[in-house]
């Protein structure tokens, strides 16, 4: 087989376009000779490297497009109404008996049209504190949204969440209250928790401190999840591994009080909490750099402060340029 | 032949057939950036034509939602949604009708051929973003449109009016260099 078409090959199973018959080739292939594992290991390495990860413009795009999409769908319903209140005069020339069936009936048609959605979105470093009409309280992190009916349904209470927010829903057994993130739909009757479904993370967190809740993985053949107090639910949206462990409380609810508390996590890690809380994006010399293990806990402090300490027990050094702050290995 | 991606997409479809707008963000969020890219590639002027014109495919995408008839993929579907509306574009302005052959692309000669750049950006040690952006701009498109948006080299070769052959010819280019120059260097890191 040619050079081309084996590197052809490789990729196409990497973008998993490839049949079983193409794969069992390419296993024999790699296992041949010590350099076919190489060229395997190079073209792998350059495909998979960080891709062009930017999606901040399409996140923006899609925020304008759902405001849109919100007011042509409000606009149909305005003129449904017009429609069969122009339809309701023409028959009350007819018989009045006529008109007031008509009412009764257009009245009843008009409840279940498609409900008003709206939004809260936050940007870096905001955070937004609000009630919904059913008093539940709900406190979104920064650079996230929420999206809610004006009017809940009947039965159910059902909002939409990309990013992080705690909420303390209020009761009613009858109306059961539902978050959905991409890949989970958490069940509540009234409770409080934290869900962390930000984009750009491999993970989401249901972090639950009282009452009950269930969850359920989107995808994973209606598995449900029961949650205690005290426990937390995370994702790996990757491999789609559900783990259940106990939760550190101070880490779950840093973000609304702006505490950054980091447990030996990556320095990769506790870049991404930092840009959401500051607005600023940090950027790593070299790999090395990024997996340095950070161990500090930060409240309410100035970024520079922030960035000093990681530095100086790191033996790490930055440089501020703008909204970037690149981070370097000291030499 | 069904791929993991397919059946992935397939899922977001027939979510957002039932109205379910997380499924369209998801969609939005995944083919978005790049359908702005080849967008650009086929309006001549750089300014904001291509996001507006991304905006209203995506636009029609959600309201025709009940209505959606894909033979290929969505990621093709998307694609070609988008070329149709360039050229409507095109037709609107009595310019003369696009022609996808006369694409405005750059010199096919790039900095990354020159010896010396080469050794420059080895050792400054290049992201791959910055590698890729050294490739020629044409073989950077149909790389990013393989890599980045999940198109086949037929699907790639219909959009850009090329043929399929000449889409893998550009392909392996574009791997090979990589391999070269970043793979190589990072794989004994």
């Amino acid at each position: 087989m040619e050079e081309k078409d084996i590197y052809l090959l490789i990729t196409q199973y990497l973008l998993k376009q490839t049949s079983t018959e193409e794969n069992e080739f390419l296993a024999d292939w790699i296992t041949a000779l010590p350099q076919n594992e190489q060229t395997f290991e190079e073209i792998k390495v350059s495909w998979f490297d960080v891709k062009s990860a930017d999606k901040e413009d399409s996140l923006n795009a899609l925020q304008k497009l759902n405001q849109i999409i919100d007011e042509q769908e409000v606009k149909v319903k305005r003129s449904n109404k017009q429609f069969i209140l122009k339809w309701t005069m023409l028959a009350a020339t007819i018989a009045i008996v006529g008109v007031i069936a008509l009412i009764v009936i257009s009245s009843q048609d008009l409840a279940p049209t498609a409900p008003v959605y709206l939004q809260k979105v936050s940007k870096a470093g905001e955070i937004k504190t609000f009630y919904l009409v059913d008093g539940t309280k709900i406190i979104l992190g920064p650079k996230s949204m929420l999206k809610y009916p004006a009017a809940f349904e009947k039965h159910q209470r059902q909002v939409e969440l990309i990013g992080e927010a705690y909420f303390e829903v209020s009761k009613n057994p009858h109306k059961p209250f539902t978050v959905r993130t991409d890949d989970l739909s958490i069940n509540v009757l009234g409770t409080h928790f934290n869900v962390n479904a930000t984009k750009n993370e491999n993970l989401t967190t249901v972090s639950l401190f009282e009452g009950k809740v269930n969850v359920n993985v989107i995808d994973d053949h209606d598995e449900e999840y029961k949650l205690k107090p005290g426990q937390e639910l995370v994702l790996n949206r990757s491999n789609h591994q559900v783990y259940q462990h106990v939760l550190d409380s101070a880490n779950v609810m840093g973000w609304m009080t702006n505490t950054l508390v980091f447990n030996n996590e990556k320095l990769s890690d506790a870049a991404k909490k930092i840009e959401k809380m500051y607005g600023v994006k940090l950027v790593f010399d070299d790999e090395s750099t990024a997996e340095t293990r950070v161990f500090a806990r930060f409240e309410n402090d100035a970024l520079n402060d922030v960035l000093e300490i990681i530095c100086s027990t790191g033996n790490l050094s930055y440089r501020n340029d703008g909204n970037k702050i690149y981070i370097m290995n000291k030499k | 032949m069904i791929t993991t991606n397919q059946s992935e997409d397939f899922e977001l479809l027939n979510k957002l057939r039932t109205g379910n707008r997380p499924a369209f963000s998801a969609i939005f969020l995944k083919y978005h950036s790049g359908l702005v890219r080849y967008g650009k590639s086929l309006l001549s002027n750089t300014n904001h034509e291509a996001d507006d014109v991304v905006q209203e495919v995506f636009l029609k995408f959600w309201s025709q939602r009940n209505n959606l008839i894909i033979h290929s993929s969505l990621s093709a579907f998307l694609f070609t949604a988008l070329k149709n509306k360039v050229k409507d574009i095109y037709r609107e302005k009595h310019l003369p009708l696009y022609d996808p052959t006369e694409m405005q692309f750059n010199e096919e000669t790039s900095v990354a051929q020159s010896p010396d750049n080469i050794l420059i950006f080895k050792e400054l040690n290049y992201s791959i973003e910055e590698m890729i952006n050294l490739l020629p701009t044409k073989t950077q498109l149909i790389f990013r449109m393989n890599r980045e948006d999940n198109l086949t080299y037929d699907e790639i070769a219909s959009l850009l009016n090329l043929t399929r052959n000449s889409v893998k010819t550009h392909m392996f280019r574009a791997i090979k260099f990589l391999k070269e120059h970043y793979g190589h260097y990072k794989s004994q890191l």
